[in-house]
């Protein structure tokens, strides 16, 4: 694990940094630069490591060069260590309070913002199809990683994570036999094909990409505290666009809404589950 | 602004010894503290009102980018990784460290980044090495490291991982650490 910083190395790590994400930006079009700074140097110092080179010159050297590189990069900066039903509390409150909202509606646009490997995806159109909505349902995952994109829209995960995320399936308010929904393979295990059918996994990046679609539900769960504050304001005024009225905002367990401009334009559901409504 | 933070890592053993440190701390601490204990991933326990309910003082799970305010006690919440930026809270769901997450070391490493000599991490009893690494890392930036003496901790395993790599630590019993944390915090000290 890379700990040792001393005043120097820190300085000269500041300056390459720098560096770095302006190469980036300036070859591939992807701007991290207002990417929280002790979450960002942590995954930097990480990439530094299984790149298998000495410092963060040379992996720019690499990035910039090649572009296999560049796309494990970006995956390593997407990548949220989760299980499915993550917060089993969210999907309660999401089961009790948003979905009989959404019966009124006769198509239903969902939008997994930075889904990553899926896990969230997945978890949701579980919950939809035990209530009798996936029918009407589309689901958007988008991410800034096409790798990931890849892998999550295969539907296979690792078999030894599925103890936790059958735990967490109950807990959320799963009633049924969670390997119901899957069959396993070698290691691995493959969700149903039905559960696939109305998911679309695209491309998109929050840093620069506009609105796409109107929503009624966005899920952006542990992804804005990877961005500063400046970027959050940005994303946080993208999801108000794209959110229909009465449409519901869903942010990860530890993250707030409280220092957005549109604060006063949502109202909390639920206890704790930071579930937003947007009243206007 | 907050200059000194307290950085207590701990995990098997945390409920029965905590009690007696946070318990004993002056409530106008010139300090920050923060508690990074070992949790079940989506702990569901309410640890914050237990320990609030056994130390007598109100302890909380900081939100991300909350500033880091002085005589607060702040618990890292559970599945999440507890940084500091720019004297601020920041979370993150990278994978468990030594099985870990909150892990002790990412806490202490990150702590001593922003805060440096001002850092003051106890390693407190615990059933693994997390928190050894974290602790260097802080002695080496300049701050104290505290021990909890591992002839009576609970699980003496942490304890003697971090003295392995800071021998220079002081060894304390559980009784005495929250009397040096004072003098160490009171305002006016360096």
């Amino acid at each position: 694990m890379a700990l040792q910083v001393t005043d120097e190395a820190r300085e000269l790590e500041d300056i390459e940094l720098s560096l770095l994400l302006t190469g980036i930006a300036t070859r591939y079009g992807f701007d991290f630069r207002n990417y929280a700074q002790a979450s960002l140097r942590r995954r930097v110092r990480h990439a530094v490591e299984q790149e298998g080179v000495s410092n963060i010159t040379q992996l720019q050297e690499r990035i910039l060069r090649d572009p296999a590189c560049m796309e494990r990069f970006i995956a390593n900066l997407s990548v949220h260590v989760t299980t499915m039903f993550r917060d089993p509390q969210f999907y309660c409150v999401f089961r009790a309070r948003v979905v009989p909202m959404l019966r009124t509606y006769p198509f239903i646009r969902v939008w997994h913002a930075g889904c990553s490997t899926g896990e969230e995806v997945y978890s949701l159109a579980i919950l939809l199809e035990e209530e009798g909505l996936y029918e009407r349902c589309r689901l958007y995952a988008t991410d800034i990683s096409d790798r990931l994109l890849r892998r999550a829209a295969t539907g296979v995960f690792p078999l030894t994570d599925m103890r936790e995320h059958t735990l967490n399936y109950q807990r959320a308010g799963g009633t049924r036999d969670f390997s119901s929904y899957y069959h396993a393979h070698e290691g691995h295990v493959i969700f149903a094909e039905s559960l696939r059918r109305n998911m679309v996994f695209s491309q998109h990046n929050l840093v620069s990409d506009s609105a796409f679609n109107e929503f009624q539900v966005i899920l952006c769960r542990n992804v804005m505290i990877y961005f500063d504050a400046t970027l959050q304001r940005r994303v946080h005024t993208l999801f108000y666009e794209s959110l229909c009225r009465f449409g519901v905002l869903g942010v990860g367990r530890k993250e707030t809404i409280d220092l957005i401009a549109q604060r006063n334009c949502y109202r909390e559901i639920g206890d704790n589950a930071r579930l937003f409504r947007k009243e206007r | 602004m907050v200059d000194k933070l307290i950085a207590i890592g701990v995990s098997l053993g945390g409920l029965a010894a905590l009690p007696t440190v946070i318990g004993g701390l002056s409530r106008d601490l010139a300090a920050a503290c923060v508690i990074v204990q070992h949790r079940p991933a989506d702990d569901d326990s309410e640890l914050e009102q237990v320990l609030s309910q056994l130390c007598g003082r109100p302890i909380r799970e900081p939100d991300h980018h909350e500033a880091i305010s002085p005589n607060v006690i702040y618990l890292a919440p559970s599945s999440y990784h507890l940084l500091v930026d720019d004297r601020r809270f920041a979370l993150s769901t990278e994978g468990r460290v030594l099985f870990a997450r909150p892990s002790i070391d990412v806490f202490f490493a990150s702590a001593s980044e922003c805060f440096e000599s001002g850092v003051i991490a106890v390693c407190m009893t615990g059933a693994s090495r997390d928190g050894a690494l974290g602790a260097a890392q802080v002695a080496r930036r300049g701050g104290t490291v505290l021990v909890h003496d591992p002839k009576t901790a609970e699980s003496p395993i942490a304890p003697r991982a971090a003295l392995e790599l800071v021998p220079q630590a002081r060894v304390l019993r559980l009784e005495q650490i929250a009397t040096k944390l004072n003098e160490l915090c009171q305002r006016g000290a360096t």
